[in-house]
């Protein structure tokens, strides 16, 4: 049973192998498809790039902003408890390694 | 562009069209698009099916055209792309889908009669059901193997896979399909 399996298995493999799918109407204009899919693809990707460099100065204009705002506004008291406490001592310690006391 | 007369037509065309050559582009589909075509015929279950993995073939190779060594010749990296995208397309699909062929297809039967021709689309059609059954690596593999006539290391190379890899999946494939068709004879 099982060589017979095999014999007919392979016979349904050589004839499947002689029908092959008859794809010549798919292939048809199938270049001219493909082109015109890379092409929008392509005009897609250049989009996105216009639109990069358009916004470029726009994101570089609030860089600078922030970094203006940044040197003029002195940055808001601290809340921490910790911090207040230890903000003279600290400075405090520097004085004194730099002092040599 | 500077090229050498021993440059085969092929590396002249691929020179032009990372050069940005969309004629040399076109020239070299027309020229492979009938390999690609028949292989993924094998795996595709529709037309819409089969023209989407050739479109998929053919712009990764346009989009990896750059990196392609001239180390082995066009038709096989090609081939390797073709039976990447075929596998991805298999994995993706459920397993035991229905079962149909490429809609409305006509088959290709060379030098027979009418007779041995409808047997050979009815034997085709079995074995299409049958591969259905498989999982996506042992139906690559026994397509491969059985129905494009690779040897084993070509499909090694074509896969990635190891050859005992292939062997062992090949084994299976056949072993589940004589299987299914000892079961759809009872």
């Amino acid at each position: 049973m099982n060589d017979d399996s095999a014999e007919r298995l392979d016979s349904f493999f050589a004839a499947a192998r002689a029908a092959k799918p008859d794809t010549s109407v798919m292939e048809y204009g199938f270049e001219s498809r493909l082109m015109a899919r890379i092409r929008e693809k392509r005009e897609r990707n250049l989009l996105w790039h216009a639109w990069v460099w358009r916004l470029a100065p726009f994101f570089a204009g609030i860089a600078l902003i922030i970094g203006l705002l940044g040197l003029f506004i002195p940055p808001a008291p601290s809340q921490d408890l910790f911090s207040t406490v230890t903000n003279g001592h600290e400075e405090n310690l520097m004085v004194s390694f730099l002092t040599g006391e | 562009m500077g090229l050498s007369p021993h440059e085969s037509s092929d590396e002249r065309l691929i020179k032009a069209i990372v050069a940005g050559d969309d004629e040399a582009f076109t020239q070299l589909i027309n020229k492979y698009k009938h390999k690609v075509f028949s292989l993924a015929a094998r795996f595709a279950l529709h037309h819409s099916e089969l023209e989407d993995i050739c479109q998929d073939v053919f712009i990764k190779a346009y989009e990896k055209l750059a990196t392609f060594r001239h180390d082995a010749p066009f038709e096989h990296w090609l081939a390797r792309i073709t039976t990447h995208t075929c596998y991805d397309v298999l994995r993706r699909r459920k397993r035991h889908t229905h079962f149909s062929r490429l809609d409305s297809t006509k088959y290709e039967v060379r030098d027979q009669s009418i007779e041995d021709r409808q047997a050979a689309v009815q034997a085709s059609e079995f074995i299409e059901w049958g591969l259905s059954k498989l999982r996506p690596r042992e139906r690559l593999v026994i397509s491969l193997l059985e129905l494009e006539e690779k040897s084993v290391s070509e499909i090694a190379g074509l896969t990635g896979w190891s050859e005992a890899n292939v062997r062992v999946r090949a084994h299976r494939a056949r072993q589940k399909l004589k299987k299914i068709l000892e079961e759809s004879h009872e």
